[in-house]
């Protein structure tokens, strides 16, 4: 039996809220922020947004007309989320697990269950809207002690992915404020 | 931004072009009996108001122990559906005191939530324009010219969400911004939750629309 916490937030937790409004990626036509943490005892949530000032397809219809001139593949032009621990495990938002004792990409059969060594991130979103992309994404487990890292990129907008670091303990001194909304029993 | 059709998109839309939102540090509790509740999620002040998602929950059943396949006399309450041993199914009965109670086929018509500021303008899922002037958000999208008055009107705007048997998720924006607190309410009759309200304090607002900023300056 896999564990549910893996891919979502546990439904019976109001997660504790901790704004940040990261600055993740800007330039003349996009910006791009994590606005804040949603902290869980098992994992942790980001909020992310991003704001363009055409359509998408105008935003990025120079890099994807120089993509298809060199015939390369558009994939790598994608708009990606990752997220880094300070003990090297990674995941992003097209790999969407990854374990640092073995490449578990390579068993599809495999879901995660060690929160030691392993780490999922499921992306999420919403839009574009009106000129606005906002989405996230479901980080399990805890991140050890150190730095956390946030890996945005939108190449095809002309933002390749860049890090973006903040202190592990931003997230774990936020797990004694979420709240159960029903207690046991 | 056109609203889609020539017309210049109003306030009362959703967030405002170009803006990231304050977050606000609280979730909270609107609701809540033994059965489900209704919670406030990812609020963001703008300077012309507040977007946040809206959550509807039954009570998930207890964290299921991990069953030992093929367990010979499951407690009546349990019930197993028995495949290989490898992929046996757990399933644990719903803990509510009445057996003949089942989900509401959908909530999302059912639950109710709503805002009112501290001037006693009112606005519901059901209702989503609050006070006089007789403006429609549905009239609007039928290219009948009119618009809600901010001195003394709000709107509480859906923009998308999901829903199912046992939960509904919202967008929601509540136009205009607050001047003081505001209150967010909420009922859910099929589980006999009656309305019940929380509130978000003047400060709090202004804390976030202090951290709201353009995306280019």
């Amino acid at each position: 039996m896999f564990d549910l916490d893996v891919l979502r937030p546990p439904e019976n937790v109001a997660g504790a809220v901790v704004p940040l409004g990261l600055d993740v990626g800007t330039n003349d036509e996009v910006a791009m922020a994590i606005t804040h943490l949603t902290v869980y005892p098992v994992g942790f949530g980001f909020g992310f947004t991003a704001l363009t000032k055409e359509d998408p397809g105008v935003v990025c219809a120079e890099e994807l007309a120089v993509a298809r001139e060199a015939e390369e593949d558009p994939v790598g032009l994608q708009f990606r989320l990752g997220v880094e621990f300070a003990d090297g495990r990674r995941a992003d938002s097209l790999a969407q697990w990854i374990s640092i004792n073995g490449p578990a990409m390579a068993d599809r059969m495999h879901f995660p269950s060690d929160p030691v060594t392993e780490i999922s991130l499921r992306a999420r979103g919403a839009g574009p809207y009106e000129h606005r992309y906002s989405g996230g994404g479901w980080v399990w487990p805890l991140p050890p002690e150190g730095p956390l890292t946030f890996w945005v990129g939108w190449p095809a907008a002309g933002l390749p992915p860049r890090p973006t670091v903040i202190d592990a303990a931003t997230v774990l001194d936020a797990v004694g404020a979420a709240t159960a909304l029903w207690s046991e029993g | 931004m056109s609203s889609g059709d020539g017309r210049v998109r109003p306030d009362w839309r959703g967030p405002p072009e170009g803006w990231f939102g304050g977050v606000l540090p609280t979730t909270p509790l609107v609701a809540r009996n033994p059965r489900g509740a209704i919670t406030v999620e990812d609020i963001a002040v703008y300077p012309t108001g507040l977007g946040f998602d809206l959550r509807v929950i039954l009570r998930p059943p207890p964290a299921p122990s991990r069953p030992e396949p093929r367990k010979p006399s499951p407690p009546a309450d349990e019930q197993f559906l028995d495949g290989p041993p490898s992929v046996s199914v757990y399933v644990a009965a719903r803990p509510t005191p009445d057996e003949d109670w089942e989900p509401p086929v959908n909530i999302a018509e059912r639950a109710r939530f709503g805002v009112e500021f501290e001037d006693g303008r009112r606005a519901w899922s059901d209702d989503p324009v609050g006070g006089p002037g007789g403006f429609t958000i549905r009239e609007f999208q039928e290219g009948k010219p009119g618009a809600p008055d901010p001195e003394v009107n709000v709107v509480l705007n859906c923009s998308g969400g999901s829903s199912g048997p046992e939960f509904m998720h919202r967008r929601y924006f509540v136009w205009p911004l607050p001047v003081g607190a505001i209150k967010l309410f909420g009922s859910w009759p099929d589980i006999g939750l009656e309305e019940e309200s929380a509130e978000l304090d003047a400060r709090l607002i202004a804390d976030g629309l202090a951290r709201a900023r353009r995306g280019w300056v």
